[in-house]
């Protein structure tokens, strides 16, 4: 069990062509399940390389408790990668496979060979690949492959499991109960785990603490209900949240913004001493969640905005609703029960203190 | 839509069966053409064999000798009585010595070249390639004047050595392309489970590539044990390889041609044996591909 600590650490590839990694500060608390998330080529697996101690960074330090590891061999470290790619050893079975981190000649006398079959077995159990333990490899589907590459970092208990997209690969109904076996070993043992992922939803369910990461930059760290009742800047708005965050651009005139130039909002005192604090004159970004919008009657006297449903797509018992006016399009997640047909007029309501304010310049929260 | 239709067009009976008559023929040109290529290569190889069984006069008579009585004299006068056969264990000696010295040195330079970053790598690996080229005469005399002076003339260390400057590339050449074709994810994932770079390199790398060190050593074996002119020049009598040995038949009264082509065939017999019995390994060996999971 360990805290891991990234201090401005930057990697480049090929040359300086692609800049990996820029300036990355991190801090992950001992013992606590923490989600990288972004999109693809953020920067996760490099992040996750560089903490394994498999490629060498440009610039800055890496502490494992206060000790620090930034030239310490991968074997010197400590911890267990379950990688994007499986990198199993080919020629060796699934047991093998499993078997072949306590077979380390550093861990001679830790591991007898009894106790290393128990353990497989046991590990294979959990993942429910105890019936291929005796085929290669190349005799697995992906999904089987992936669990065993999760295996062979599961059978240990390290300082740190990082796990990068380790269910990516799995069908969704075993994926949810891997999402949950994952949580739940993770709890048992209290082992502190880096945990790479594009999909928000499983970040949002699995994390103690996210960071955002994009195109090399972390954009926000914090707990789960943090990001996503705060997030810091337009790129997690739209990111984090299931359909995204509707952005709307305002014009501000006084103590109001105008939408669509047809709709007055009385902008909060806050706000409003932020705006003037931040030289916005017009333009202001104003996000709602889809969640947070209701239907009314497009006559009534609530209705802040008109528009008409282009689409509803029915989820179960949540239906998601696409509402366009003029150009711009509009979605919002409601019962299904209450949903309105395709084609009709309606209005919108929702409330000011639901509303996430962005600066369109510099992208950042202004609250 | 008409480019689809004609697309789908039934095939007429009569056009069925030209295309089946040109694929038939494909096939029995193939057959041909291969059995060519195999009397082509086989003719000299049977040529030599045959001699090896024939009396002087049979070998010298005008006319070609179809029928005979087979003779082993030859053998037994160039094996026995001329005590050859121990140059068979000299040729043994020498190829497995060097081929085992340059599969130990070769192949884990060979994994350095493709896993680390050595600066002017590329460079260094092709000047090591360049050494392959050189012929054989250009580096004989600088060689026989260094062995002369370390005292390595006459004894096994000057051929085994010697071989190593045309075994020792080969051997880091192909080994590389073995090494890169191994996903570095597997380096990777060897040292988070637990292993430092050498027990990675034996316990996950080496087991991979295998087949290729068997196809590999087993060229290496072929080039050592063919070549002449190291063995010829930097040998003593005691010392020197079966194939070095073969001109001494020559006679200033006359070639021996049954002796020369029985030592002949006698010495092709352990590394066609070797050929035949890792043939499997060697097909795997060579098509890079197999040792991916």
């Amino acid at each position: 069990m360990a805290k891991i600590t990234l201090q401005n650490v930057s990697k480049q590839y090929k040359g300086g062509e692609i800049q990996a990694l820029k300036q990355i500060n991190l801090e992950i608390e001992d013992g606590k399940f923490f989600c990288l998330l972004g999109p693809a080529g953020a920067g996760k697996t490099t992040t996750i390389k560089l903490i394994a101690g498999v490629e060498p960074l440009d610039s800055g330090k890496i502490f494992m408790d206060d000790q620090e590891i930034t030239d310490l061999l991968p074997n010197q470290r400590d911890v267990a990668v379950a990688f994007e790619t499986y990198a199993l050893y080919p020629q060796r079975t699934v047991r093998e496979n499993l078997a072949f981190p306590l077979r380390a000649p550093l861990r001679k006398k830790e591991w007898s060979e009894q106790q290393i079959q128990a353990r497989v077995e046991e590990v294979a159990k959990l993942l429910g690949i105890d019936d291929l333990l005796d085929r290669l490899p190349r005799q697995l589907s992906g999904g089987q492959r992936q669990r065993v590459a999760l295996g062979r970092a599961l059978v240990r208990k390290p300082k740190a499991y990082l796990f990068d997209e380790p269910i990516a690969h799995l069908d969704a109904k075993l994926r949810h109960r891997m999402r949950g076996e994952l949580r739940r070993i993770q709890l048992e043992l209290g082992i502190t785990t880096v945990y790479t992922t594009p999909d928000q939803l499983e970040a949002l369910s699995l994390a103690d603490q996210m960071a955002i990461l994009n195109e090399g930059k972390i954009e926000q760290i914090g707990t789960p209900s943090e990001i996503y009742q705060h997030p810091a800047n337009l790129f997690v708005a739209r990111f984090v949240g299931d359909p995204p965050m509707n952005i709307l651009r305002s014009e501000v005139q006084g103590e109001e913004a105008y939408l669509f130039g047809q709709t007055k909002l009385h902008l909060p005192d806050h706000i409003r001493s932020k705006l003037a604090a931040a030289d916005i004159q017009r333009d202001l970004m104003i996000g709602v969640r889809p969640r947070d919008i209701k239907l009314v009657a497009p006559s009534s006297e609530q209705a802040l905005l008109r528009g008409q449903v282009k689409y509803v797509q029915v989820l179960g018992e949540t239906s998601i609703l696409t509402i366009v006016m003029d150009s711009h399009e509009v979605r919002i997640k409601m019962n299904t029960q209450d949903a309105p047909n395709r084609g009709e007029a309606v209005g919108l309501n929702f409330a000011v203190q639901d509303c996430h304010f962005f600066d369109p310049r510099t992208e950042l929260r202004l609250d | 839509m008409s480019v689809n239709a004609q697309t789908f067009a039934p095939i007429s009976s009569g056009r069925k069966a030209a295309i089946l008559r040109s694929r038939r023929l494909v096939t029995w040109l193939s057959y041909l053409l291969t059995a060519l290529l195999v009397a082509l290569f086989l003719f000299p190889w049977l040529w030599v064999l045959s001699l090896g069984f024939k009396t002087r006069a049979e070998i010298m008579s005008p006319n070609i000798v179809w029928f005979w009585t087979p003779t082993l004299n030859n053998y037994i006068e160039v094996l026995i009585n001329k005590g050859y056969w121990r140059l068979i264990i000299n040729s043994l000696i020498v190829a497995v010595s060097a081929v085992a010295l340059c599969i130990i040195i070769g192949v884990p330079t060979a994994y350095a070249f493709s896993r680390f970053p050595i600066p002017g790598k590329e460079s260094w690996f092709y000047m090591i390639l360049t050494f392959r080229m050189a012929p054989a005469v250009v580096l004989a005399l600088p060689l026989y004047v260094l062995f002369a002076r370390a005292k390595l003339l006459g004894t096994f260390g000057a051929p085994i050595l010697a071989h190593c400057t045309f075994t020792l590339p080969f051997v880091i050449w192909l080994m590389r392309s073995f090494f890169d074709d191994i996903p570095k994810e597997i380096d990777a994932a060897a040292m988070t489970d637990g292993y430092s770079r050498w027990e990675t390199f034996l316990y996950a790398v080496l087991p991979l590539v295998k087949s290729g060190i068997v196809a590999v050593a087993l060229f290496s074996i072929i080039f050592s044990w063919n070549e002449f002119l190291y063995g010829l020049i930097l040998t003593s009598d005691a010392t020197r390889p079966v194939a070095s040995q073969i001109p001494s038949l020559i006679r200033p009264h006359g070639t021996l041609w049954g002796e020369v082509c029985a030592l002949a065939t006698t010495a092709s017999l352990p590394v066609a044996f070797l050929i035949f019995a890792l043939q499997r390994q060697l097909v795997r060996g060579l098509s890079f591909g197999a040792i991916k999971g």
